[in-house]
């Protein structure tokens, strides 16, 4: 199949209307997200009704999220939770989702929390998350403003100072979640030294080995994402897993056919891919 | 209602945001980048001000109750206020020499040390990590072993094979889990972020419901 005059022909319709990009992936993109969208609504629609919805595998790190809380209730020593080195990205969301969940239980058993913040936009969300809790459980004057702490906006500068903070608070529980960068290995490594038990997440990929490596419960990735379906168990949050999971598969299915007709000398994939 | 407003303003910034990405709308695109973008850095400039604050806050407090190890907010105050106050009122701000030599001369040297500490960190996460104590873990010492030895000239004088070992598992095994990685995290963030725009992940408006 000619895929350049078909890309020739279908180029002044779609620069009515569509962005160009440099790697003409628009067009495919475009598609992609479309085709998300319509997985969204489906599944959205599912879970209004009685349908049994997919199930979610087990995922440790999350599940041990409750063994760190009560380890440290046991110790009477602080949690130590690092909503990563972003501002407000789509993995601060998923820290700060988790960071709720986590200020719920401490709220409930009293257990002191203290939430290290590289940015101060985040600072300002993630006390009032914590605040919430402590109000839902009726004790207001329970929550600690000091211990909600803006740091540093340097990344060595806010390292250190959580090292600092492991050690002289003696944590006994880390949580790491988030997008992280190099600092990642020296928290999740002060952390072990200090005896913490640690459970981390984050979104890049050169980061995930080391977390591997030092942290005792480590989520894969994208199980980050998870985390709110997971701990809620809700409906609709399940149904936005499985489009996800429908979407990806999908990305799986052309890579995998597109490797075996690579294999053979055939960029047909490549070509249909890269049409505006 | 508190929760309301934040709910429908992200709905709409979201939205504008995605149709500025896909689509040729002059008045969408000229709307997003002329008062969306700017909205977000002022945004974050009027956040500088409540880190500031917490900072201040936090540091006097030690000071005031004497806690633990107070002695070192005064350090941490004084550099605070000296390095705002040079770099409001010094000529040129910022960018005078003076400011510029104890930024360079402090913050830059103490963060290069703490970047530093990250490889003896890593050496001891690897002597972890490395002890084969189950089949996963002992695939990951031999692999090791590999990569490692094929990465110092030591390991190609014992065996001229370990470069090429080396250099397979990095460019196979090693990128394809990575891209594995890097599909599964897109694909995650652009759940999220459908999440956030529709109103179903509601974690971070959790503040807007206390008193």
């Amino acid at each position: 199949m000619d895929t350049t005059a078909l890309s020739d022909a279908l180029r002044p319709f779609l620069s009515s209307w569509l962005r160009s990009d440099s790697n003409r992936l628009s067009f495919t993109a475009f598609i992609f997200f479309a085709f998300f969208i319509t997985m969204v609504i489906y599944y959205w629609r599912m879970s209004l009704g009685e349908k049994p919805m997919p199930k979610l595998r087990r995922i440790p790190g999350l599940d041990a999220l409750d063994e760190s809380i009560g380890r440290a209730t046991e110790m009477g020593r602080p949690i130590v939770f690092v909503p990563g080195m972003s501002g407000f990205s789509a993995p601060t969301y998923a820290a700060l989702t988790i960071m709720g969940y986590v200020a719920d239980q401490v709220a409930r058993y009293d257990t002191r929390m203290i939430v290290c913040y590289r940015y101060p936009e985040v600072l300002a969300v993630g006390s009032s998350i914590v605040q919430t809790s402590y109000l839902e459980q009726g004790k207001r004057d329970a929550f600690r403003a000091d211990d909600h702490r803006f740091l540093s906006s340097d990344q060595f500068g806010y390292a250190s100072g959580v090292c600092g903070i492991l050690q002289r608070e003696r944590a006994a529980s880390q949580h790491i979640f988030g997008s992280m960068a190099a600092e990642a290995i020296i928290l999740a490594e002060v952390g072990n030294v200090v005896g913490a038990i640690q459970i981390a997440g984050q979104t890049g990929s050169l980061q995930q080995p080391y977390l591997f490596a030092a942290c005792d419960y480590t989520l894969m990735v994208e199980e980050l994402y998870v985390a709110s379906a997971y701990l809620s168990q809700d409906r609709l949050r399940i149904g936005m897993l499985a489009a996800q999971d429908i979407s990806k598969s999908v990305l799986i299915i052309l890579i995998v056919i597109g490797a075996f007709l690579m294999t053979f000398g055939s960029n047909f994939i490549d070509r249909i891919l890269t049409l505006y | 209602m508190r929760r309301t407003v934040p709910m429908v303003l992200t709905f709409c910034a979201g939205f504008i945001m995605v149709l500025d990405g896909f689509f040729n709308i002059s008045f969408i695109n000229g709307f997003a980048n002329r008062y969306l973008m700017r909205s977000v850095t002022l945004s974050v400039a009027w956040a500088a001000g409540i880190g500031a604050l917490n900072i201040v806050r936090l540091h006097v407090r030690n000071i005031t109750t004497k806690r633990t190890n107070y002695q070192y907010s005064y350090i941490l105050l004084g550099f605070f206020f000296f390095m705002l106050i040079s770099g409001v009122v010094l000529e040129r701000h910022t960018t005078n020499p003076f400011y510029q030599f104890v930024y360079s001369s402090f913050q830059a040297q103490l963060s290069a040390a703490v970047f530093s500490l990250s490889s003896f960190y890593l050496a001891s996460s690897s002597y972890r990590a490395f002890r084969a104590r189950s089949l996963e873990a002992t695939l990951l010492l031999v692999a090791a072993v590999f990569v490692i030895s094929g990465s110092v000239p030591m390991g190609a004088a014992i065996w001229s094979g370990f470069p090429t070992v080396s250099q397979w598992l990095m460019k196979y095994i090693n990128d394809s889990t990575m891209r594995a990685f890097t599909i599964g995290s897109t694909m995650g963030t652009l759940s999220q972020c459908v999440r956030n725009l529709v109103g179903i992940e509601r974690g971070h408006l959790r503040g807007s419901e206390g008193g």
